[in-house]
């Protein structure tokens, strides 16, 4: 089979995957008390018609599987729908969100990977010594941190005593040197347990190559110890890696919805807390599907990633 | 008629009464138990009445139940576990403490006496510039959660009758004189104990903002930026680029008037809408797009309407505006905005107008003042008021980034002329809201300088910005109560001494001081002391002393 055929039978079963996550979180949505309308008239003591036609006009007085079957018939063909709260089109309110998110996401995750992998390598060949130490504690503290209270942190000591970054985002275009300097310490903030995490998975991954044989024979034959790593190792080492990598998106939006907060960033995170809170069903349902889809795609980037480090995975069974 | 009286009286439900919540669980409320055999020996007058009760109703010491508070409010779960610590220090109940995040906290609240739950709930209501506004939704049986904020069920012919009364009766020394009754009935009662009158408090930097005046009621803080109808206006420091950054809490949910239903979508749009009258930073109703109004008889009013009042889409305001404006209400989420007294509106001419209610209504001056929108709105094309409002105010709408801004800019054809207090054009151009919804990211904003004004500091940090230099703090006394909800469908909370005794070991002065460092003050009766027309000092002492002690 080819690569080709592969993806698109991986894009095939994704299919149930989002079928699962999307009627979960429905579920869930209404499983929690109140609804939209709840929202929308508080404690009024409005009348029960006005309330039942305001139901109705969101289709929120049909069993909850024909809402969910009228979802999803809108979602095949693209439509998002109105927020009953806003009274705005979700999906231009999602894309608003969008780039944000996709910036934010997109930095921590370089971030994690270009500190967590060459901060592995060094833990384990100085494997025992003090730069596996030193890595071990730092990990530690990163996985420990909480990232809320390392943002406030972050955002006291370099935004408001140093002034060296803005607190809150500054008003210009998502691509420009000035937002990119403020996506710093947001970028440090959702990024640093990932990098430890990334970071000691780099490093047990490469001990247990360090002790294969091929390993042995590599050096008894009197290659260098850089070829070694380098050329052998460091590339049998990436596969575990690279499926925390895949992983690592899901977490990412999970710190998104924390680390947004704290930074003021118009990220999906923050959208996605307020149309919980408001029980906003259509927004809440189209940000899970967004996350869903991206989990999807980031774990078959991950499964065609591997073939390509070890040509002996192949996709034709 | 409901605690969100329009746009001068504007109290969001929700948000006045709680936050948005991400996490919490739902604890089971414990039961009542009377399995101790230790008699406990009454030590002080509280302890004394809460045996008594308990003997009246068979119970034994101590008796279980659960303080609740939602995880999105420190202080109200600071303030909980303080009355938790008191309760269980006299041995006669054993309390615990819950956290729930506020969706599930608000159901628990509201079906709480449907349920039978043994709980004591902590909240506080921010109502109008009308007594009615609170104590109709508190305590009416009419009212009983989830239609409104009759929680615990609390029903009582004499109560009724009183708001009733206030509600239909427009006569001011009357209604004083029905809202002393109603307090002295209601703390004899007891329903539910006050326990603080809150307070509203707006940091600024003098650095770039020469004054400001804090409005007492919450979603109209930035009106003081230009008010003519109170004679207030900011002027900035500098003078320089004439733009006023400030912050909002949260996203605007949903500017339309008829389908707000949040604290920031109001304040936001307080300075683009204007209504028939405005409230001012008194109370007192004050003409806006009226120019003179005069009850005819009990139930008609008759407003002139200023004339040269252009809408920011260029419509000129007609009679016809303003009974499309309350007449759109109909049928939607805030119907009872209007429909709880509006009968029609007969157009005299252009400028001419008569309201006619369907009863005599106690509150009309301070409900009138709705939003007038243009007729464009009607329409199904232009303006769409959910995306962009579009009012008469003194700043128009002038775009938005959902999670991250909310801008204003001066509007040219704003009708005031100028007087001796406020100019004709307001000094600032354009106003900025930056949405930031985590409070300590306010605060580090405004000492970054990102932030000229903040409007949600932590309570926490404001003695701090009293002392230190460069920031000015207003405050005022605002129109919310904190209060403790009794479960008083069960025993042995359905006995009033019960609650007298509860009501006396809660620590006002500590909850105040130390939860609170110092804003607001201890409050007993239910009608704030913000409202002083109602609120006389001397009966509510001799009232307070009477009932409890």
């Amino acid at each position: 089979m080819s690569l080709a055929k592969y993806a698109l039978r991986r894009a095939l079963v994704s299919v149930p995957v989002l079928l699962g996550a999307t009627a979960i979180t429905f579920s869930f949505v209404y499983l929690a008390p109140g609804d939209p309308i709840d929202t929308l008239v508080g404690f009024d003591a409005v009348d029960p018609a006005v309330e039942e036609a305001l139901r109705a006009e969101h289709n929120l007085d049909r069993p909850l599987w024909e809402q969910y079957l009228l979802w999803l018939r809108d979602v095949l063909v693209l439509e998002f729908g109105t927020s009953p709260i806003t009274g705005r089109d979700v999906a231009a309110t999602i894309a608003g969100r969008l780039p944000a998110t996709i910036a934010l996401g997109v930095a921590a995750w370089a971030l994690s990977l270009l500190i967590g992998v060459p901060a592995g390598i060094v833990a384990a060949v100085n494997y025992g010594e003090l730069e596996d130490e030193l890595s071990r504690v730092a990990a530690l503290a990163g996985i420990a941190t909480p990232n809320f209270w390392l943002g406030l942190v972050l955002l006291f000591v370099f935004g408001v005593h140093l002034g060296w970054v803005r607190v809150t985002p500054p008003d210009a275009p998502l691509a420009s040197l000035e937002m990119l300097w403020f996506l710093v310490l947001p970028t440090i903030t959702l990024g640093t347990a990932s990098a430890a995490l990334v970071m000691r998975l780099m490093r047990s991954s490469m001990r247990r190559e360090l002790n294969e044989p091929y390993v042995r024979t590599a050096r008894a034959k009197g290659l260098s110890e850089r070829t070694v790593i380098y050329k052998h190792v460091l590339r049998n080492s990436l596969i575990a890696v690279v499926t925390v990598a895949g992983l690592q998106v899901a977490f990412l939006v999970d710190g998104a919805v924390v680390v947004e907060q704290v930074f003021s960033w118009p990220g999906m995170g923050r959208l996605l807390v307020e149309a919980v809170g408001r029980r906003d069903v259509p927004v809440v349902q189209g940000v899970v599907l967004l996350i869903a889809v991206s989990v999807v795609l980031a774990n078959l980037l991950v499964d065609l990633a591997y073939a390509v480090l070890d040509p002996r995975i192949r996709y034709d069974r | 008629m409901d605690c969100r009286e329009g746009k001068d009286e504007a109290v969001d439900r929700r948000s006045v009464l709680g936050g948005f919540a991400t996490v919490g669980s739902l604890g089971l409320a414990g039961c009542i138990s009377a399995e101790d055999d230790d008699p406990v020996e009454a030590e002080t007058e509280a302890e004394r009445l809460i045996l008594r009760g308990f003997e009246d109703e068979g119970v034994d010491a101590p008796v279980e139940t659960t303080i609740y508070a939602n995880a999105e409010n420190d202080e109200r779960s600071r303030w909980a576990q303080l009355v938790q610590h008191e309760l269980n220090e006299t041995e006669l109940f054993d309390v615990g403490f819950q956290q729930l995040e506020w969706g599930s906290y608000e159901q628990l609240c509201l079906n709480m006496a449907e349920n039978e739950e043994n709980c004591l709930i902590t909240l506080d209501i921010s109502g109008g510039w009308d007594p009615h506004s609170y104590v109709n939704l508190l305590f009416h049986s009419a009212h009983w959660a989830p239609n409104g904020f009759n929680f615990n069920h609390f029903a009582d012919d004499r109560v009724d009758e009183l708001i009733d009364a206030g509600r239909s009766e427009s006569d001011r020394t009357e209604r004083v004189e029905i809202y002393e009754q109603l307090q002295e009935r209601l703390l004899q009662q007891l329903p539910i104990s006050i326990l603080r009158y809150g307070e509203e408090a707006t940091v600024y930097r003098r650095d770039s903002v020469e004054r400001w005046r804090q409005y007492p009621l919450p979603g109209i803080e930035y009106d003081t930026v230009y008010a003519p109808y109170a004679g207030e206006y900011v002027e900035l420091a500098d003078g320089g680029d004439a733009e006023l950054v400030g912050d909002a809490v949260a996203t605007v949910s949903n500017p339309d008037p008829i389908r707000m239903h949040d604290t920031t979508s109001n304040m936001v749009t307080s300075l683009i809408y204007e209504g028939l009258l405005a409230v001012d930073f008194e109370g007192r109703p004050q003409p806006q797009l009226a120019t003179d109004w005069e009850q005819l008889d009990e139930t008609t009013y008759r407003f002139e309407l200023r004339e040269g009042v252009t809408f920011h889409n260029g419509e000129s305001l007609t009679a016809d505006h303003v009974r499309f404006s309350l007449e759109r209400y109909e049928g939607s989420p805030r119907a009872n905005d209007v429909y709880d007294w509006y009968e029609g509106v007969d157009v005299v001419d252009d400028h001419e107008l008569e309201i006619r209610l369907v009863e005599e209504y106690g509150p009309f001056e301070t409900s009138v003042g709705l939003p007038i929108v243009p007729l464009a709105a009607g329409d199904d094309g232009e303006p769409d008021l959910s995306e962009r409002p579009v009012g008469t105010g003194p700043y128009a709408f002038a775009g938005r980034d959902e999670g991250e801004y909310w801008r204003l800019n001066r509007f040219e054809d704003h009708w005031f002329d100028g007087d001796d207090d406020v100019p004709e054009t307001p000094p600032i151009e354009t106003i900025t809201l930056r949405i930031v919804s985590e409070s300590a990211s306010r605060q580090a904003a405004l000492e970054a300088g990102e932030l000229d004004v903040a409007t949600g500091l932590p309570a926490e940090s404001i003695p701090d910005f009293d002392e230190a230099e460069g920031y000015g703090v207003e405050r005022s006394v605002a129109g919310a109560i904190d209060f403790l909800v009794y479960p008083r469908y069960l025993e042995p909370f359905g006995n009033v001494d019960v609650r007298r005794g509860i009501d006396r070991l809660i620590p006002r002065e500590r909850i105040v001081n130390e939860v609170y460092a110092g804003a607001g003050s201890v409050g007993y009766t239910p009608i704030p002391s913000l409202l002083a027309e109602y609120a006389d000092p001397d009966f509510e002492a001799a009232i307070v002393d009477e009932y409890l002690g």
